[in-house]
């Protein structure tokens, strides 16, 4: 009797138990999309800051300030890499940022506020000008924005 | 003897060690082709014209970026070495019947480090070619008997 009454449990523990097998079969949950990813990796990210660099070399705002990065062509490569990697490593890529922290790299530079600004509005132009879209942006700028103090006024 | 091993064990760990702090990771972007920027007065009489010249630069092979700004009169361009600054200003000038020149920035005001910055890249490289020297040079004093020297 015992016996009888333990069958339909068993059966519902075997049904169970390939109804947890299937499930595992399924797709597992992918896990969102870095902004790395979204933004479209290294390559995609090399040609916003190319983008980027060029309108700053062409701001009269703040161009004078790269005068010495323009003229070597080592520094602009050095400058134009830590972009990338700085971007990079920040947005979830798999990038080492290498340069010098943003302190050490502004101090000295007496940056002001209008010139900081003319460079954010830099970035922005090469992101619209390859249809970045807003919310990529806006989380782009908030990993950035939070340096200004390290930037501005060293 | 000993002074010697002494000496080239601390030449070894000093510049293995030197070569160890300075040495950068690797990243992508290290892959990526270089690129120099140069920045052209147009001299555009309208913006117009100079969003065009910005255009048709920017389909130019080995030019990465270009960038026109009609209130400073620039057109700045990314570009490999494939291309060099005069090549881009000569055709250029086939596109605008004004005059086209490479802007100059006046360098700042203030000390800059004398050292070029490609020469410090270089040190790691340096620092390892000694380190492997130097350890190599242990490893043959080593090999030979105490007390004497290897190439006697
Ligand atoms: C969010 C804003 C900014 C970011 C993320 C940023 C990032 C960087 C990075 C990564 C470097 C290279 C550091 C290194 O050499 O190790 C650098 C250097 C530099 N930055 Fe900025 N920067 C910002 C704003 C500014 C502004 C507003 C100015 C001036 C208008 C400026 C001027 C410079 C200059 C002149 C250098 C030195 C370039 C060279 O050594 O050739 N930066 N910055």
């Amino acid at each position: 009797m015992i016996k009888h009454t333990r069958i339909p449990a068993l059966l519902l523990f075997v049904a169970l138990f390939f109804a947890a097998c299937k499930d595992q079969d399924g797709p597992l949950p992918q896990p969102d999309p870095t902004l790395y990813e979204r933004l479209g990796g290294v390559d995609a990210i090399a040609l916003v800051v190319d983008k980027f660099l060029a309108n700053v070399v062409a701001d009269d705002a703040i161009n004078a300030r790269f005068a010495a990065t323009v003229a070597d062509p080592f520094r602009t490569q050095l400058l134009r890499n830590n972009l990338i990697d700085q971007i990079c490593a920040g947005t979830g890529g798999p990038c080492q940022y290498k340069g010098k922290t943003m302190l050490e790299a502004h101090t000295g530079m007496n940056i002001t506020d209008a010139e900081f600004n003319a460079l954010v509005g830099d970035l922005v132009a090469a992101l619209d000008f390859y249809n970045v879209p807003q919310q990529e942006q806006d989380e782009l700028l908030a990993i950035l924005g939070p340096m200004k103090s390290d930037i501005v006024g060293q | 003897m000993k002074k010697t091993r002494f000496i080239l064990s601390l030449i070894t760990m000093l510049c293995l060690a030197g070569w160890a702090w300075l040495r950068k990771p690797y990243s992508p972007s290290q892959e990526l082709e270089p690129i120099v920027l140069t920045a052209f007065d147009i001299h555009a009489d309208r913006p117009a014209g100079g969003y065009a010249l910005a255009e048709a630069a920017a389909g130019w092979r080995g030019v990465t970026a270009s960038s026109y700004n009609p209130a400073s009169g620039l057109l700045a361009l990314a570009h490999t070495s494939s291309v060099t600054p005069r090549d881009l200003t000569s055709r250029l000038k086939v596109l605008t019947p004004r005059p086209v020149s490479i802007k100059v920035f006046p360098e700042p005001a203030g000390t800059s480090c004398p050292v070029p910055a490609a020469a410090l890249a270089t040190l790691p490289g340096w620092l390892l070619g000694a380190g492997i020297f130097s350890a190599a040079s242990l490893a043959l004093l080593a090999l030979g008997r105490p007390g004497k020297p290897v190439w006697q």
